[in-house]
């Protein structure tokens, strides 16, 4: 022990870092708690619909390949038209679930939203295909 | 990017939500940090709530003495929580394994190091030679908190410190960093690590003598 550690020992350093180690913090704010739930429920709608439309282009591209070729346009599955919804569903009340009051509406309808744009991309994507198979 | 993992943190009684049990202190809090993020990156929000409700509380403590600002800090740590949702598939199987770490160690590292770049951004983590140290505030945050204990006296006398004491004393002391990873942390020298530490100490013995002197 040096003699600085034994000045610091002495004056009672030692022991009140000690105790403010072991000091439980105070909890954190209900509306920090809020705000990270909803974080998390953004954070994973948006990986689903991601993970969605990345499922969707794989799907036709193993189907056929990538050139652009004519085929019959089908858009969206009623399949796949129905998992979206249901995963969109999910996210939704389980944000809703997550929280109480006005915190959980709006996480709510921010995952909705989200739902709801994701479900258009998926629109998009198969009009896009529907033009080409139209030009080709 | 997401940082390495390292140690895991001591668990502790936050709720959690129907399904999970809050497991006892000591005991399977890794296990409960990780199956509450598994259950969170599926998109349920209680998980999510339920662990920030058990991690945030000492992210936001140490955070706050790291910036010397509560509201800045939970900026911090909602940050971090953010970057872990995002993370969350690199803590599910191999990975995790792969990395050996815990999911609070990972969160006290990641808040760790976004609370430096902020005091890096600031210039205040400046190298030795370019800034000269600050001189010490007024000491009467002491004065505040005559009535109260020798923790909450240590914690004023930490947060009136100038930036870098401050930062070193609660690497080492707090979060129990190593001298060598504290120089690393700062962008100094182990040496320039030690001096600041010693200055640190001797301005913190001295309040708290005289806090002991103020209450008898």
């Amino acid at each position: 022990m040096t003699g600085e550690d034994r000045s610091d020992h002495a004056s009672g350093l030692d022991a009140a870092f000690a105790e403010l180690a072991a000091a439980p913090p105070r909890e954190a704010p209900a509306a920090f708690l809020d705000a990270c739930a909803a974080d998390a429920a953004r954070v994973a709608l948006e990986r689903g619909t991601a993970a969605a439309a990345n499922g969707q282009g794989a799907r036709r591209q193993a189907r056929f390949g990538r050139r652009s070729v004519a085929r019959p346009s089908r858009g969206p599955s009623p399949r796949s038209l129905a998992m979206a919804a249901a995963a969109a569903l999910g996210f939704v009340v389980g944000a809703s679930g997550a929280l109480d009051g006005v915190a959980g509406q709006d996480a709510a309808q921010d995952a909705a939203l989200a739902a709801f744009e994701g479900a258009d991309l998926l629109g998009e994507a198969a009009a896009l295909d529907l033009t080409l198979e139209d030009g080709s | 990017m997401a940082p390495p993992f390292e140690r895991s943190d001591p668990p502790d009684d936050a709720p959690s939500p129907p399904g999970l049990a809050c497991a006892p202190p000591g005991h399977g809090g890794d296990a409960l940090d990780a199956a509450l993020l598994a259950r969170a990156s599926l998109g349920e929000g209680g998980a999510a709530r339920a662990l920030a409700a058990r991690r945030a509380p000492a992210l936001i403590a140490v955070a706050t003495r790291l910036l010397g600002d509560a509201a800045e800090a939970e900026d911090v740590a909602q940050e971090a929580f953010l970057r872990l949702w995002r993370a969350a598939p690199d803590f599910s199987g191999a990975g995790r394994e792969a990395g050996g770490g815990s999911v609070g160690g990972w969160l006290r590292r990641t808040t760790r190091n976004l609370c430096l770049d902020r005091l890096r951004r600031r210039g205040r983590l400046a190298p030795m030679e370019a800034a000269p140290e600050p001189s010490d505030p007024a000491p009467s945050a002491l004065e505040r908190v005559v009535a109260a204990d020798r923790a909450a006296a240590l914690s004023a006398a930490i947060a009136a410190l100038p930036d870098r004491q401050r930062v070193a004393v609660t690497l080492r002391h707090l979060e129990g960093l190593a001298n060598p990873e504290i120089a690393e942390a700062l962008g100094v020298g182990v040496e320039a690590v030690e001096s600041l530490l010693a200055r640190a100490r001797r301005t913190l013995a001295a309040r708290l003598a005289a806090h002991r002197e103020d209450r008898e």
